[in-house]
């Protein structure tokens, strides 16, 4: 499943535009389903693995108290401190501690890389 | 101003991330991972100098006044901006308790007391470009609050909520300002208008600002049209367009909005090829934009101004749009630019 995921960000990375890549729009290139907790292993794997890192993961926060907010991509400091076990996050507009905030937090993903480089040969 | 009075305002009102934070580091202040981080190193004995103090009580109260607004602007004329200037630099604060101690923070015990008030006036400020003249109010309106679904399971067993959401009568205070320019024949209204609050909010402010303006120069206010900057702004070169809506020869009605970061929608690939596509023929009818300033210590501020026409503004006939939107402005300097971009255009 992983190759099969490899080749078709390879066949994307063929195109100028370089976006924000959810894990639904990856499903939809590789053909897999979002769902299959495999597919979604694999792309951690994809995050972590030393000698993959094709993708880097990168979050968005959706404040629960604004109605049609489009999303605020975390600073690499704020990722920082959100993913540590005793992490926290603070609302950009307020801030002050989000209680809960992980429920708020949405990976997406793009290119590492490593993967820009492969995909110049 | 003492040090926790400018705090509680700054933090009652300001964004954290793109004003608070940022006018703090300016001053060379402690700063950490949001308030509760921060505040300790702030009340610290001996935190700030001498210097510090005035800055940060200048910043604050700049802040008072052009920080998360609603603008109006009006054109009466250099004189009546001049008398006006003269009455009021030496106008008493109000009498009412809302200023008393202005600026302040009231507790929600205070507010609770006092209902709902009016802007009041407490201060005029003059500064090198022109002064403005400072309102204090009271002004409950309704807020969506999510709430932790778990704790809702501890009264409604039987119900699984995937997420639960209250509404609350949250009761704040309005800081309201004038502005008086020492050139020009516009005179500019603020009306605080907090992010999750909606339109009908600052439109209070408003009407009570002209009311009283109207009284003391005695002839009838207009808001200027800004429906003209809409089409103006997206044309200019300059800024980025973070917020668009609008309409092409065809039948659907587009709106874009950009995250956070530098991307202009104008370059957008996507509404690039679109435009392409219809012989840019479009008609923007909302449109927010977003600059850069630079401070001294090289930080940037981002203000932001939205235009917040509707798809109807533009189908009808002679519509107009009496106000803006001014979101992460820090200071006096912030509503200049902001000034200087749409006076092409009005």
């Amino acid at each position: 499943m992983c190759l099969g995921i490899l080749k078709a960000l390879h066949e994307r990375m063929k195109s100028p535009q370089r976006g924000a890549w959810t894990y639904r729009t990856l499903a939809n290139w590789s053909g897999f389903s979002e769902l299959d907790p495999i597919f979604q292993d694999c792309i951690q794997l994809m995050v972590v693995h030393p000698r993959i890192r094709a993708l880097d993961m990168h979050l968005l926060y959706f404040s629960p108290n604004r109605a049609d907010d489009i999303g605020i991509p975390l600073s690499a400091e704020e990722e920082k401190f959100a993913l540590r076990s005793d992490g926290f996050y603070v609302d950009p507009d307020s801030g002050e501690k989000v209680p809960d905030y992980k429920a708020y937090l949405v990976p997406y993903f793009v290119p590492a890389a490593k993967l820009e480089a492969e995909s110049r040969g | 101003m003492k040090v926790e009075t400018m705090i509680a305002l700054l933090r009652a009102r300001a964004p954290w991330r793109s004003v608070a934070r940022i006018g703090l580091k300016e001053l060379g202040l402690p700063v950490g991972m949001g308030w509760d981080d921060t505040v300790p190193d702030l009340l610290a004995p001996n935190a700030l100098n001498a210097k510090q103090m005035i800055d940060l009580d200048g910043t604050v109260l700049e802040h008072l006044i052009v920080g998360e607004k609603s603008l109006r602007i009006y054109d009466v004329g250099r004189q009546a901006i001049d008398a006006l200037t003269a009455t009021m630099s030496k106008k008493k604060a109000s009498p009412h308790p809302v200023v008393t101690g202005f600026p302040s923070v009231l507790s929600d015990a205070a507010m609770k007391q006092l209902g709902d008030v009016p802007p009041q006036f407490g201060r005029y400020v003059p500064s090198s470009r022109g002064s403005a003249l400072v309102y204090a109010g009271v002004r409950s309106y309704t807020r969506r609050i999510e709430l932790n679904p778990n704790a809702i399971k501890a009264v409604l067993p039987s119900m699984d909520f995937d997420s639960v959401i209250g509404v609350v009568n949250h009761r704040r205070m309005t800081y309201d300002a004038v502005w008086l320019p020492k050139s020009g024949k516009y005179l500019y209204v603020l009306a605080d208008y907090p992010q999750d609050a909606t339109s009908d909010f600052p439109a209070q402010s408003h009407l009570a600002l002209e009311r009283s303006l109207t009284k003391s120069m005695g002839v009838q206010l207009v808001p200027v049209d800004l429906f003209p900057a809409v089409q103006g702004l997206y044309d200019a070169p300059d800024g980025d367009v973070v917020e668009l809506g609008f309409i092409t020869d065809d039948d659907s009605v587009k709106h874009l909005k950009a995250r956070q970061g530098k991307k202009c929608l104008r370059k957008d690939g996507y509404h690039t090829a679109g435009a392409t596509f219809v012989g840019n023929a479009l008609l923007p009818f909302r449109l927010a934009v977003r600059w850069q300033r630079k401070l001294n210590s090289g930080l940037i501020v981002q203000p932001e101004v939205l235009l917040p026409g509707t798809s109807r503004t533009i189908y009808g006939l002679n519509n107009h749009l009496y106000d803006c939107v001014l979101r992460n402005c820090l200071g006096l300097r912030d509503l200049e630019l902001i000034k200087s971009k749409l006076s092409p255009h009005i």
